[in-house]
C-alpha cells in the first residue's frame, strides 16, 4: 500500500479500524498521519452542506409547476431531439457536432473555387439565353404623362426586371446641365443622354 | 439532526419506482408526481451543490423533472429510475454552469439547526481548532467557494459521495465512468478542497 492508496483507503474508511499495514504506516510516518486527518476534516467540512435544506415550499412550488407542464401538451420532435442529445447523451450530442463539422468541411472545400477542378468544357453545349429587358419608348410629347406608365411598369415588373424606358426627343445642341429630369409632379430620376 | 437521503434506495423503494415508472410511462401524471415528490430532495441537493445557488437550483430541478418525463418512454429499466433521473440531473447541471455567467453569485439556503450537533461540526468548533471563531455562515459560505473552484466533474463527485453519500459504483453509472475514475476524481477533489479549506483543516 502507498502513500496516496493509504489516504484513499483512510478517507473510505474514516471511523473504522485501519488493518495493521495501514497503522503501521502512520505510525511510522508523522507527517503522513497528520495529512490524512487533515483530508478526513476536509471531508467532514465538506459533508455539512448537507444541512443546508430549501424551504419547504420550494418543493411545492416545483411540484405544482412541474404537475401543469407535464399535463400540457407533449412536446414537438425537435424539442425531444434537443432533450434527447443535451440531457440525456450530451457526449453524443459533442460528438455528432463534431462529425457534422467535418462533413461539413469536407463538402465545403473541395468545391470552392481554389481547389475544385475544372470542369471540362462542352463546346456543343448552348449557351445560356439571358431574358430580353423590356424596353418602353416614351415620345417627348407624352413626358407630362410618363408617371402613371412608371407606376405601371413598377407594380408589373419585380425587382431586378425594371423595363428601360427610352425618351425620344428632338435633336437639339444643348446639353442639360443636370443629367435628372423631373417627370410628372414631383417625381425626379437620374437619366443619361445618348446622342 | 438531518440525516442523509437514503441513497440509492432500498429494494422495496426500488420495486415500487419501477410501478410508478411503468405507469407514468402510460402517461399516468399522478404516478409521476410521486415520483417527483420521492426524489425531489436528493436531486435538488444534487442541482443546489452543483450550483451554490438556490433560485439556479429551483429553475434546473422543474427543467430536470419535465425533461425525465418527455423522455420517460425512452427508460428502459436497465438501471434503477434513481440512477438515470440523477444521470438526468447531472447532465443538466454540468451544461448549465458551464453556460452560467462566471460572475453569477453565492445564493444559499438556510443551515438546519441539525448542525450544531453534528459531530463534526462539534469538534471542528471545539477549543482546540481555529474555527472556533467562525460563524456558521462564514463557513457555509467558505465551504460553498472552494466547491465552486472545483472543475464541474471533481465537483460532481464530491457532491455525489461526500454529501449525499452515494457509493463509488453508483456515481460510475451516474456518470459513465469507471469506478476507479470516480476514486480519483475523488482523491484530487479532495486534495484541492484541502488547499482552499486550509484555515479550518490546517
Amino acid at each position: 500500500m502507498n502513500e496516496s492508496e493509504l489516504k484513499v483507503y483512510c478517507l473510505e474508511h474514516a471511523g473504522e479500524t485501519l488493518p495493521p499495514e495501514a497503522q503501521a504506516l502512520l505510525q511510522r510516518d508523522p507527517a503522513l498521519q497528520a495529512d490524512v486527518a487533515r483530508l478526513v476534516a476536509v471531508r467532514n467540512l465538506i459533508s455539512l452542506k448537507r444541512y443546508e435544506q430549501p424551504a419547504d415550499i420550494a418543493m411545492e412550488r416545483c411540484l405544482r409547476a412541474v404537475s401543469q407542464q407535464i399535463r400540457q401538451e407533449p412536446e414537438g420532435w425537435v424539442s425531444r431531439l434537443r432533450t434527447w442529445f443535451t440531457i440525456e447523451h450530451p457526449a453524443l450530442a459533442y460528438s455528432t457536432a463534431a462529425l457534422a463539422l467535418v462533413a461539413v468541411t469536407a463538402l465545403v472545400f473541395p468545391r470552392s473555387p481554389a481547389t475544385a477542378p475544372l470542369a471540362a468544357l462542352d463546346e456543343n453545349a448552348p449557351a445560356e439565353v439571358l431574358p430580353e429587358p423590356v424596353l418602353l419608348a416614351v415620345e417627348e410629347s407624352d413626358v407630362a404623362d410618363i408617371a402613371p406608365t412608371m407606376a405601371a411598369a413598377e407594380a408589373a415588373f419585380p425587382n431586378f426586371d425594371k423595363p428601360i424606358i427610352f425618351l425620344r426627343s428632338e435633336s437639339t445642341n444643348l446639353q442639360p446641365s443636370v443629367p435628372r429630369m423631373q417627370i410628372g409632379p414631383g417625381q425626379v430620376v437620374p437619366v443619361n443622354f445618348e446622342y | 439532526m438531518t440525516q442523509r437521503e437514503p441513497t440509492p434506495p432500498d429494494q422495496a423503494e426500488d420495486a415500487s419506482d419501477r410501478e410508478l415508472v411503468a405507469r407514468a410511462q402510460q402517461r399516468d401524471a399522478a404516478a409521476y408526481d410521486e415520483l417527483v415528490r420521492r426524489y425531489y430532495k436528493r436531486i435538488y441537493a444534487l442541482l443546489y451543490n452543483m450550483t451554490s445557488n438556490k433560485e439556479d437550483a429551483e429553475d434546473l430541478i422543474q427543467d430536470v423533472f419535465v425533461k425525465a418525463y418527455d423522455a420517460l418512454q425512452r427508460f428502459k429499466g436497465d438501471s434503477s429510475f434513481y440512477t438515470w433521473v440523477y444521470r438526468i440531473a447531472v447532465n443538466r447541471a454540468i451544461n448549465y454552469v458551464k453556460r452560467r455567467n462566471k460572475r453569477a453569485g453565492l445564493s444559499l439556503d438556510d443551515m438546519d439547526g441539525g448542525v450544531e450537533r453534528d459531530k463534526a461540526y462539534v469538534e471542528l468548533s471545539s477549543k482546540e481548532s481555529p474555527f472556533r471563531d467562525a460563524t456558521l455562515s462564514e463557513l457555509q459560505e467558505k465551504l460553498n467557494e472552494a466547491l465552486q473552484k472545483l472543475s464541474d466533474k471533481h465537483r460532481a463527485v464530491v457532491v455525489l459521495h461526500d454529501i449525499q453519500g452515494v457509493p463509488h459504483e453508483e456515481i460510475s453509472k451516474m456518470l459513465g465512468v469507471s469506478s476507479g475514475t470516480v476514486r480519483s476524481r475523488l482523491f484530487y477533489a479532495r486534495q484541492l478542497l484541502q488547499s482552499e479549506l486550509a484555515e479550518y483543516a490546517p
